[in-house]
């Protein structure tokens, strides 16, 4: 089981390169953590967007474009759906978003998965590496579904359970959020509860816990100390906006470390923020990496 | 006295002495905080209901449930037996409820949570982790309306609070994005008062960080820096209270601030200095009110 970055790390870093489809990376910081990313063997990258905009930020961080494939597309649309084609046909292992709206990114992801006949239910899935607690911890979904019902909700989960493999998670401990305070409306019916517990049946792929409420779960028995390593694998988030809030306090909590990517069945696609910069983005590659090398593994076996 | 949250420890300074009753008093380490508030001079001898009589319980009314001590806690407010209400052991639940049902909590009800930001040595506040679950524009004006005079009353200047939603840009499909907006011209058109300023829809990491915002595009000269954080909805700010306290170690406290009376609700585990904190800012809130 892969308990840290670190250790992600390692596995990118034993990898062959990993082509890459970067989604307009017309920006500084993007260009530096594909520059770096590349100089160190972890992608080989085929650039798609404005090619003088590319040029701009390849020139301002110092990134010679000589060798590196580059797609001139315009329309933002277009530049996401010509990424996700290539990775559909395996043109590319990989895709990464770049200093672009995530709304396309997901509209082709969409489009792509549509037209392979898939489950279109996209979701985010992030990792936090937390200091102190001995697992890595997913968080879904933190970026794409709004009020997810029941339905969505299974999907969302079917998603996350479709990654954790990959890092040795076999049967991922899983809980659902629900605050305190929505079951205190609940049991007094001031308000009813709307989304129902999804986890009922695991069939073995993962454990559910019992105790919906985080604070239970941390504190256990003793009330009094919080014990970060029963932290659950898997937090189903209970909509968009705590999923996305939560994810991000990263930029508030130090002990944190996230990373983001959207798995899907033809690869990863890695959503870094429009706001991290080059050190963070180059994290989220690295993750990808480590997440293909696990593919082509697998495959193998 | 606490080390944490200055501005409420300068607000306390010159309080006299209010009267607390603890509904379901079973919890040694609040017998503890009230005694060093007590030696503070800030709370007479405290009246408390539950079980069994502890030592140090001087004033000991004896009550088996919980539900019963909720009310009985409430007739010695009602009575003028005491000015603030503190709960103990009990479910956090059926202490709420008996209060909603007593008809103590309305619209402008509002549970507000203090942080203490280690880093920036300062206490910032985020509503609503607890009474409005999925509020309405109307709630959140009325929050705002019980909040902002007790922030002013506390920091002694202008507020500057961040409405977050999942996306800086207003999105009609994303609620939050769209009340975020309202309240944000609401401030620019003195709605809310000239001391409060709202700035959103702001997504959490804009917030939080100038360089984020700066790389959003999004011109926020209080980013890392507001002092009150309005939550879409009690989910979102549920979880951000929660995982801020157990695993940000954010010292968390609050008070549920109400039009008749102000509760503090028992966020435990608290330490004994937060505990003192807390029932401090809930003495500071009463008073405050009672202006």
């Amino acid at each position: 089981m892969i308990s840290s970055l670190s250790e992600i790390e390692e596995l990118a870093k034993a990898a062959d390169p990993v082509t890459t489809a970067i989604i307009a990376p017309e920006d500084h910081e993007f260009m530096l953590a594909v520059k770096d990313a590349r100089q160190r063997s972890f992608i080989e990258p085929v650039l798609i967007g404005r090619r003088t905009v590319i040029e701009k930020a390849a020139d301002k961080a110092n990134y010679d474009l000589d060798t590196t494939r580059i797609i001139e597309v315009t329309d933002r649309q277009k530049i996401a759906n010509t990424a996700m084609e290539m990775l559909s046909s395996g043109e590319v292992e990989m895709v990464s978003k770049g200093q672009i709206s995530t709304s396309y990114v997901y509209r082709a992801i969409i489009a792509r998965m549509k037209a392979r006949q898939e489950e279109a239910v996209i979701s985010v899935q992030t990792f936090w590496d937390i200091k102190g607690c001995d697992h890595l911890v997913l968080l879904t979904d933190t970026g794409t579904n709004i009020s997810p019902d029941e339905n969505e909700k299974r999907a969302i989960l079917n998603n996350a359970l479709q990654v954790m493999p990959l890092l040795g998670y076999t049967c991922p401990k899983v809980m659902e959020l629900v605050s305190d305070s929505a079951n205190l409306k609940d049991k007094y019916k001031h308000f009813k509860l709307a989304k129902t517990p999804v986890i009922k049946d695991s069939k073995g792929t993962y454990q559910r816990l019992e105790a919906q409420v985080l604070k239970k779960v941390l504190l256990g028995e003793d009330s009094n100390s919080v014990n970060l390593n029963s932290l659950p694998h898997i937090m189903l988030m209970p909509d968009l906006n705590t999923g996305n809030m939560i994810a991000k306090l990263d930029f508030f909590i130090k002990d944190i470390v996230r990373v983001s990517c959207c798995y899907t069945s033809m690869g990863p696609v890695i959503v870094p923020s429009r706001s991290d910069l080059a050190e963070a983005i180059m994290r989220e590659i690295i993750f990808g990496v480590a997440l293909v090398a696990q593919r082509r593994r697998l495959n193998n076996d | 006295m606490i080390n944490l949250y200055p501005e409420i420890r300068r607000r306390a300074e010159r309080l006299k002495p209010q009267r607390c009753v603890v509904s379901y008093a079973t919890d040694e380490a609040l017998l503890k905080a009230l005694t060093i508030v007590k030696k503070k001079g800030l709370v007479t001898e405290p009246i408390f209901i539950g079980p069994r009589k502890l030592p140090g319980m001087h004033d000991f009314r004896q009550s088996t449930s919980m539900y019963a001590s909720a009310q009985m806690a409430h007739e010695c407010c009602i009575r003028q037996e005491a000015d603030l209400i503190i709960q103990g052991h009990e479910k956090r639940q059926q202490f709420i409820a008996s209060h909603l049902e007593g008809g103590f909590l309305d619209q402008k009800s509002v549970y507000l949570a203090a942080f203490y930001d280690h880093n920036r040595k300062q206490t910032f506040f985020a509503i609503d982790p607890l009474v409005a679950v999925t509020p309405t524009l109307e709630n959140r004006i009325k929050q705002l309306e019980t909040v902002t005079p007790f922030l002013k009353h506390i920091f002694r200047r202008k507020i500057y609070a961040a409405a977050l939603a999942p996306i800086e840009t207003v999105n009609p499909k994303l609620p939050a994005t769209v009340t975020a907006a309202i309240l944000a011209q609401m401030s620019v058109r003195h709605q809310f008062g000239k001391f409060l300023q709202v700035t959103g829809p702001l997504d959490i990491d804009c917030a939080l960080s100038k360089v984020a915002a700066q790389r959003k595009g999004v011109e926020s000269k209080k980013s890392g820096n507001f002092d009150l954080y309005i939550l879409p909805d009690t989910n979102s700010s549920y979880f951000f209270s929660t995982f801020l306290k157990y695993i940000g170690k954010v010292p968390t406290i609050g008070v549920l601030l109400a039009a008749d009376r102000h509760l503090l609700l028992n966020s435990a585990p608290l330490t004994i200095s937060e505990r003192v904190a807390e029932i401090t800012l809930g003495l500071v809130a009463y008073n405050f009110s009672r202006k």
